[in-house]
């Protein structure tokens, strides 16, 4: 569903990827994981486009994204759930679930009502707190927000920058047991994440990372009976 | 009594042309997270609009209004192009440079095609009432209306509409909009393009209550309405609104207990001085944004 070849992307003099090559396919749960600066979070902005490209290229379903706007890529179905939440503070809850419907081509009347009934349903503090401003959440909540935005979008892939970064472990769980909820509507999810434990538990794939390269890729499984993948990201 | 009094009624007037500038200074402000230099020149060249409307074509104010707008808002669509645009990977400085670009070319531009003195602008409403002493003109009341209509079709604007809820988002984080699918180039056109036809508006107004129009009247105007919003809180358009009236309170008292000379002296002071309490301006949000 999402052929990612040879990505490369310069920050000035500073080469953050070397030429990243993987795929994911329809419906998977696929993970990145690795350490701070290996370069994770840079390969998800290549593909949604905030960060400049230096070279490769990003397709989605057959077609090439990978000089598409920003926006038009996540009409085109990539929804993004960025590192650090980025809640608009001075919104309240339920206006920053409605910037969501912004990059929802099916969006009718409709289908919003059905979509905001589900985050609500999914995220029942967030129903309580509709009226509240984004900024006066708790990190959990908020993080429960970014994700609920990410529904209101409804696209047929997500994207998750580190979701469990900051958060209490009791509540990494739940948001862990979500990400799998999620690829039960028939979501594709492409997860990055530090915590290698909880990535690898719920993903079928995964792909190894460092210093701007992958370096192992194979089943979750795999992975995480892998030796050199357990000393050193899992803490074994 | 009285004397006060009028005062109070001069300075809300007067603020009320502030508050509008200082209103769309707030939008830009807002949108691009950074001040422009050309806002003076849009005023500037909205009051020519209505001036020309006014004398020439021979129009009503509302016609005058209207093509004090729309002059603005095409201004603001150009400023766009060349000021943002073509350099959106540059350092945030470079949009700085730019518009004091624009500003320098489109002020000694209209000293050479508008002529370099005074134009002298028709009155309009030139009736007045009388109450218990205190002379109310009815362009007075009408600047008030015209802020209200505006600032209420605003606020209907951003509260109601999917364009206003995303020019909020897009002020606040810009990565964040577009991620969810906001087209942020468009929505920075937008706001650009309603905060300088906001300003086209009050220089309108401006011209016509104090009966002259300028080239360079710019320069003085682009300061009262970063004055008015820096007072208000920078982003905050209800502040830059209550801002801009007491900027317009603060110089009429201050010629009242100075000479006129002192007016813009007293106005500054007086700004400094909140400044001092309130660093953040009357209304400003400190960053409550949690990591």
């Amino acid at each position: 569903m999402l052929q990612v070849t040879d990505l490369r992307v310069d920050y000035g003099n500073i080469t953050a990827l070397r030429g990243v090559s993987f795929e994911v396919r329809e419906k998977e749960i696929v993970t990145i994981i690795g350490s701070n600066g290996a370069g994770k979070s840079s390969t998800l902005m290549a593909i949604s486009n905030i960060a400049r490209k230096s070279g490769g290229s990003v397709h989605f379903k057959g077609q090439d994204i990978s000089s598409l706007k920003p926006s038009a890529i996540v009409r085109a179905g990539i929804g993004h759930v960025p590192e650090g939440r980025h809640i608009f503070p001075f919104l309240t809850v339920q206006e920053n679930l409605m910037v969501g419907v912004s990059g929802n081509v099916r969006s009718s009347r409709a289908t919003t009502a059905a979509n905001l009934d589900r985050v609500y349903e999914l995220f029942p503090i967030l129903a309580e707190r509709r009226n509240q401003n984004g900024g006066t959440l708790s990190g959990g909540e908020q993080q429960m927000l970014a994700i609920g935005r990410g529904l209101m979008v409804d696209p047929e892939m997500l994207l998750f920058d580190e979701p469990s970064l900051g958060l209490a472990p009791i509540i990494v769980e739940t948001i862990f047991a979500l990400i799998q909820k999620i690829r039960d509507f028939g979501k594709t999810i492409l997860l990055i994440e530090q915590n290698a434990n909880m990535a690898l538990a719920i993903a079928d794939r995964g792909y190894v990372m460092e210093t701007g390269n992958i370096i192992l890729s194979g089943s979750a499984k795999e992975l995480a009976n892998n030796p050199s993948v357990a000393s050193a990201y899992l803490g074994i | 009594m009285n004397y006060y009094l009028q005062t109070l009624v001069d300075g809300i007037a007067q603020g009320s042309i502030y508050a509008l500038m200082a209103i769309g200074f707030a939008m830009i402000m807002g949108i691009l997270g950074l001040v422009t230099f050309t806002h003076g020149e849009v005023i500037m060249i909205g009051a020519f609009a209505g001036f020309y409307a006014l004398t020439f074509l021979k129009t009503g104010i509302f016609v005058a209004l209207v093509a004090g707008f729309a002059a603005a808002w095409i201004l603001g669509l150009v400023i766009e192009l060349i000021c943002y645009r073509r350099w959106p990977k540059g350092p945030d400085e470079t949009w700085l440079i730019t518009t004091i670009g624009v500003s320098t070319v489109l002020k000694s531009g209209a000293q050479i095609v508008l002529g370099t003195e005074q134009q002298l602008v028709p009155d309009v409403y030139t009736g007045f009432w009388t109450l218990g002493g205190v002379r109310i003109l009815h362009i007075q009341v009408f600047m008030l209306v015209v802020l209200f209509i505006l600032s209420a079709g605003l606020w209907l604007f951003l509260k109601k509409t999917r364009t206003g809820l995303e020019l909020k988002a897009v002020s606040m984080d810009k990565t964040a909009a577009a991620l969810l699918g906001v087209d942020v180039r468009r929505i920075l056109v937008i706001g650009n393009a309603i905060g300088c036809a906001l300003c086209g508006v009050s220089g309108v107004l401006l011209g016509v209550y104090y009966n002259s129009v300028h080239a360079v009247m710019g320069g003085s105007a682009g300061l009262k309405s970063f004055a008015s919003a820096v007072l208000g809180g920078l982003t905050s358009i209800p502040g830059a609104a209550i801002g801009g009236i007491l900027l317009g309170i603060f110089e009429n008292v201050g010629v009242l207990f100075f000479s006129s000379g002192w007016r813009d002296v007293i106005a500054f002071l007086i700004l400094i001085a909140v400044l001092l309490v309130r660093p953040s301006g009357l209304l400003g949000r400190k960053g409550a944004e949690k990591v």
